[in-house]
């Protein structure tokens, strides 16, 4: 298995596609480190401009955490298009170039060559994640130190500086679980093609389809809402309340995980009944 | 035998002077509010600055923030300064002795009955400033009519609305508080969602309202009049 997921990173990273994501994410990330370093003082105080008739402030809120937090919540919606690019590719590209006759006439089982396929495409999901995490908490940190962590919601929640690095550690775990089902999506709708366009696009169109429609037609969609995998994407931001919602949490996570196993649940019972023609 | 009947007489004859002499100091007082003013005034007067070890407690229902230590320095008239390990915030007014400002101004005084606040009979004393320049209007102070201290203040400004403050003392030998209550109004705005990246907000009610601040100060450890000495 070891040796299988090491042909499928080399694959992947063979690919320039697989770039795009890091190269994405550089560029937001710098872009909005620099917009910050320039501008954030302006921002935050617009932000915060009502407290200042009634409230004296101290303390530096212009900090890697702030900047985090900020990169979080740009680009934690955007991530899953950039997870697809590679994980819509897995099966569907495989399938494109006619590989798949020639590679399942080695002695390795169809279920070994999926585990493997997803668990390569999990590990790109992670560095994906690990590379953000890096590049806006490292670079963070080094321009523009630590300091308490201001997060604006409907209420102005402000966190210690020493309350801060495991809900970012929390947030960064739940965002794998999260970026695991958009993977899974992806991984099941690649088996279903034999075009890697169509899982990249399906995954997307699947996202912001369902986001939209939850979000505008709220009322609409009440019902149905607790139970879509899309309506979880941002509930990292529930490690960012000083009471955190553990049932909101739980629920989170249990839909997610559920999602996961029937994406490739479904994924493995379909293609171990394939007819490959390609 | 004798000699301890004149020993009672003695002391019978003392707690009556110091009954007199308290009944006669507060009536004096209830009848002159500007005299309980003036000796509150030059009470505090003394305080030249202090520096203090502060714990703060933020209570309005849109911020989240758990209770800061800070270090706050105050130097007459009007210099106040603190600072903390991380962020804290303080009300803007309340921390800076304002009433020394207003008693040291030409002011009128009108008596206005007696409160009990937390067990202690106060007097409650209406003062107005003559003078326009000042921000406040009209403030209402609750003093201790035997140990000149305020109890309670409630502050009508002219740029900064009202606001409340809730004096706690332990026994300071400068009489500085213990604890300080202030409360106040804030507008509560509603941010943008392009700032908060609230979606979940999208389509609610956006509602801004004025909400009721309530920040306690605890202070620790003065430091009274090092500058000055």
């Amino acid at each position: 298995m070891g040796n299988l997921i090491r042909i499928e990173l080399f694959k992947i990273f063979s690919k320039g596609r697989t770039y795009i994501g890091f190269a994405a994410i550089a560029l937001i990330v710098v872009t909005i480190q620099i917009g910050i370093y320039f501008e954030g003082r302006e921002i935050l105080d617009f932000a915060i401009q009502h407290l200042k008739e009634n409230f004296v402030f101290e303390g530096n809120l212009i900090n890697a955490y702030l900047i985090t937090h900020i990169i979080l919540n740009s680009l934690f919606i955007h991530i899953p298009f950039l997870i697809a690019l590679v994980t819509g590719d897995l099966l569907a590209g495989e399938a494109n170039s006619g590989t798949f006759r020639l590679l399942l006439t080695r002695p390795v089982s169809r279920t070994k060559l999926l585990t493997s396929k997803f668990i390569s495409g999990w590990i790109y999901t992670m560095s994906l994640l690990i590379f953000m995490l890096i590049l806006s908490l490292g670079v963070g940190l080094a321009i523009f130190g630590t300091g308490d962590l201001i997060v604006l919601k409907s209420t102005i929640n402000i966190f210690s500086s020493d309350d801060v690095l495991w809900r970012f550690a929390s947030a960064y775990g739940f965002g794998i679980i999260t970026m695991t089902a958009v993977a899974a999506l992806s991984f099941m709708l690649s088996a279903f093609s034999d075009n890697s366009i169509g899982p990249i696009i399906g995954t997307v169109a699947i996202i912001i389809g369902i986001t939209v429609i939850s979000t505008i037609g709220f009322t609409l969609m009440e019902p149905v809402n607790p139970y879509l995998f899309t309506n979880y994407l941002t509930s990292w931001k529930l490690f960012f309340e000083h009471d955190i919602n553990t049932v909101e949490l739980t629920r989170a996570i249990i839909v997610e995980l559920t999602y996961i196993v029937v994406f490739l649940g479904t994924t493995f019972v379909y293609f171990n009944r394939k007819d490959i023609l390609s | 035998m004798r000699n301890k009947h004149r020993y009672n007489y003695i002391v019978l004859a003392a707690i009556i002077l110091i009954q007199i002499f308290a009944g006669t100091s507060a009536a004096y007082s209830g009848n002159n509010p500007k005299d309980l003013l003036d000796k509150f005034r030059d009470h505090m007067l003394q305080v030249h600055d202090y520096k203090a070890k502060v714990n703060i407690r933020v209570d309005v229902d849109f911020i989240n923030i758990k209770d800061r230590k800070a270090v706050v320095f105050f130097e007459q008239p009007d210099k106040f300064e603190f600072s903390a390990g991380g962020f804290a915030l303080l009300p803007r007014k309340g921390m800076e002795m304002e009433y020394l400002e207003l008693l040291q101004t030409d002011y009128s005084a009108i008596n206005a009955g007696t409160k009990t606040i937390d067990s202690v009979q106060t007097q409650m004393v209406k003062v107005i400033p003559n003078n326009d320049s000042l921000d406040i209007v009209l403030a209402k102070m609750y003093l201790n009519p035997e140990t000149h201290l305020l109890h309670r203040m409630k502050t009508f400004t002219k740029e900064s609305g009202s606001y409340t403050i809730n004096f706690s003392y332990a026994g300071h030998p400068y009489d500085l508080p213990d604890q300080l209550e202030i409360i106040f109004d804030v507008k509560n705005q509603k941010l943008p969602v392009s700032l908060t990246g609230d979606m979940k907000s999208i389509g609610k009610e956006i509602k801004e309202s004025k909400k009721r601040a309530r920040v306690i100060i605890d202070y620790s450890e003065y430091v009274v009049n090092r500058k000055k000495d």
